[in-house]
């Protein structure tokens, strides 16, 4: 075998493995958003999602269940900071969620907004799995009236918290939907300003009511 | 907002002026009625939300709730406390502050008058990213994962191997 023969054997089995750990690195990208206006699950996907339900009475809401990340937590009702950001739970509470008392109620025509932690200053929080969720995703919110209204995920992004476009964040997606946003933080840390760089906001819209109490 | 300011705000007013005391109504679709005649109407709703709405004092039995915010003017029927209707507001109806009057069967003054907020987006609306993060989970850089370690390895001992072989070349072309 001449030399250039073997050159070319060892070139094409680096260019190989190269493009192997390539695909590997980027198949864990949506389990954990970086900065950057990514829609993570935003784009199409093979499998179709449920038709939109028409919008419930509106209702408190009272708990939040996301099976697929092993969420349930108590619903707390929360106004608006001094910044006009939706207000999350103290942390001494960070496992409880913050619904947006001033938007619709979740299932009500509209985006219902709630509002979580990613982590406190030492430990994970309520929403630290929120960018690990994946389109098609049950989100199930159960309410004051006894009915738990289910919602399914559409869309998951990371926005950039100096390219944030609250209409597309807080607003209705289209009319005549009841719509629910799950928000927490992401994208990096930024330890001089004591924030994240980015939100994580997971889209979903109703689907389906269950009436009665258990439903895993 | 909270949603009781307003209400709050203009019983005060009506209060001050010496004003009948206001029929008050949640908005939404689990709204809260009040009645007193003649009125003052206070209602707070959302883009696509409903509106309830009592009124008493119409002798004829019949009226007509009207605002720029409903879908439709709304006509009122006669229940056990009075004349009742339930109102839509429209779905674009953007945020603000709409009149609504509503109108006894054939002439005469308003049997009420007041006032829709529009609230859900807009200026009452949240417009900042929010805040929900301590950092704790975000101490250091991530360590490579296994995939990373698989990978840079076998580049490791790929690159070790090309070498092996160059050398063994030149040698034996010595």
């Amino acid at each position: 075998m001449s030399a250039r023969r073997a050159g070319v054997v060892w070139a094409v089995l680096l260019v190989a493995v190269c493009l192997w750990g390539r695909d590997l690195a980027e198949g864990d990208v949506a389990a954990t958003p970086t900065a950057g206006d990514v829609a993570a699950a935003g784009r199409p996907e093979a499998h179709p999602l449920p038709p939109a339900r028409p919008p419930l009475p509106g209702a408190h809401p009272e708990s939040l269940a996301v099976p697929s990340i092993g969420v349930e937590a108590r619903i707390e009702d929360h106004d608006l900071d001094r910044s006009g950001a939706v207000e999350p739970p103290p942390y001494r509470r960070a496992g409880s969620v913050a619904w947006y008392r001033g938007g619709p109620p979740p299932g009500a025509p509209g985006a219902a907004v709630l509002v979580g932690h990613v982590d406190t200053d030492h430990a994970p929080a309520v929403f630290y799995d929120l960018g690990a969720l994946k389109r098609g995703a049950a989100v199930r919110v159960g309410r004051a009236d006894g009915t738990t209204a289910e919602f399914t995920v559409e869309d998951v992004s990371v926005v950039t918290k100096g390219r944030f476009d609250a209409d597309r964040v807080y607003g209705p997606r289209e009319q005549h939907r009841a719509e629910l946003r799950l928000i927490t933080c992401g994208g990096a840390y930024d330890r001089a300003h004591r924030a994240y760089d980015a939100n994580i906001v997971v889209s979903a819209y109703l689907t389906g009511p269950l009436t009665g109490v258990d439903h895993g | 907002m909270d949603p009781l300011r307003p209400v709050l705000c203009t019983a005060l007013v009506a209060l001050a002026a010496g004003a009948p005391p206001p029929v008050v109504a949640h908005a939404g679709d689990s709204p809260a009625t009040a009645a007193a005649a003649p009125a003052v109407i206070v209602l707070t709703g959302t883009p696509g939300g409903h509106v309830r709405l009592r009124v008493a004092g119409c002798a004829g039995g019949k009226a007509v709730a009207r605002s720029a915010a409903f879908v439709a003017d709304a006509p009122m029927t006669k229940g056990p406390a009075g004349l009742f209707t339930e109102a839509t507001v429209r779905p674009a109806a953007a945020p603000g502050t709409y009149p609504v009057r509503v109108d006894c069967d054939g002439s005469g003054p308003a049997a009420a008058e007041g006032r829709l907020t529009v609230v859900g987006r807009g200026r009452h609306s949240p417009v900042a990213p929010v805040p929900a993060g301590g950092g704790g989970t975000a101490a250091a850089p991530a360590p490579p994962g296994t995939p990373g370690l698989i990978v840079a390895g076998t580049g490791v001992l790929l690159a070790a191997g090309l070498i092996w072989h160059r050398r063994r070349l030149d040698a034996g072309r010595r």
